[in-house]
């Protein structure tokens, strides 16, 4: 036996015919789903026709949320702050940095000491065949050491005859040179320690205050250059 | 800070810078460096000295030292 069988035509007709008055849009179901909160379809339609442009966003800062401010306010604000950078050029960036050096020289790429003795700066030289900017220090340890601005030099002839020079206010650093060919003995300050300048452009240089300088030879003569700075 | 310096040849030397110096801050009212060296006594002045002052300088190291100004 199949199907068919049992499936009679008319009946089959009169069935069919039902389908002609289905309701497929459910819309008699609408509010018959029942959600969370007991809410139907109809709760969620007029909530969200209700809303109209004013949602509460809780997880933003609350500036967003301010009722007077606008994403204009925001627009205006960044504006302003690109206009504030725009404002700080390189020439006032020097300008800050300038404000706060003390008056006068300041120089970059060599350093001056208070009395205008350069302890180094950058000068035109030559290296490895190459020429190009070295860095030179130190033209004068002793005339930065005594910071001074007064300098003397000077020749003496030294003999068998213990001469001595006297300087006031005393130098503040010597560099004593032996420029003879014999040695030379000197004393410092009056005092009686001897100490020998060997010949031929030996030198001596003196790190402590020298108000005079004894200076002898013990046969022929000799010539010491003394150069001092205050 | 340019030095003004002032240099006289002498005959005596038995005196020393301290002595010249003071001598000279008398006469003239100026402090100055000073280095006194066999036939030599040399002044570093802060600043320029005017003619009756190196006179006055002069006629004092001549006395004391028959000295005379180098120019």
């Amino acid at each position: 036996m199949s199907i068919f069988d049992f499936l009679e035509p008319s009946y089959l007709k009169n069935q069919l015919d039902k389908l002609t008055n289905l309701n497929i849009s459910l819309t008699d179901l609408r509010d018959a789903i029942i959600g969370t909160g007991n809410k139907s379809l109809t709760d969620i339609y007029n909530k969200l026709d209700s809303i109209g442009g004013s949602i509460s966003i809780t997880n933003f800062p609350s500036w967003f949320t301010n009722s007077t401010k606008k994403t204009d306010d925001l627009y205006d604000d960044l504006e302003a702050l690109k206009g504030a950078l725009e404002s700080v050029n390189s020439d006032r960036m020097l300008i800050k940095l300038q404000d706060p050096l003390p008056a006068g020289d300041n120089w970059i790429g060599k350093i001056k000491l208070g009395d205008g003795t350069n302890v180094a700066s950058v000068i035109a030289g030559t290296i490895g065949g190459a020429s190009s900017y070295l860095l030179g220090v130190a033209p004068d340890l002793t005339k930065v050491f005594s910071g001074g601005d007064a300098y003397t030099e000077q020749e003496v002839s030294v003999t068998t005859t213990e001469q001595s020079s006297s300087f006031s206010p005393p130098l503040r650093a010597v560099v004593l040179t032996n420029k003879g060919d014999v040695d030379i003995t000197i004393k410092l300050n009056g005092g009686t320690t001897t100490k020998t300048i060997p010949a031929r452009s030996s030198k001596v240089i003196v790190f402590f205050e020298i108000s005079s300088i004894s200076y002898v030879v013990a046969s022929g003569s000799s010539i010491l250059k003394i150069e001092g700075y205050w | 800070m340019v030095m003004h310096v002032v240099t006289y040849r002498v005959k005596d030397i038995g005196r020393d810078a301290n002595y010249y110096r003071d001598k000279a801050k008398q006469l003239i009212g100026s402090d100055a460096y000073v280095e006194v060296h066999p036939g030599l006594v040399r002044f570093r002045f802060t600043r320029e000295l005017s003619e009756s002052e190196l006179e006055e300088l002069d006629d004092f190291i001549k006395e004391v030292a028959d000295g005379v100004r180098q120019h």
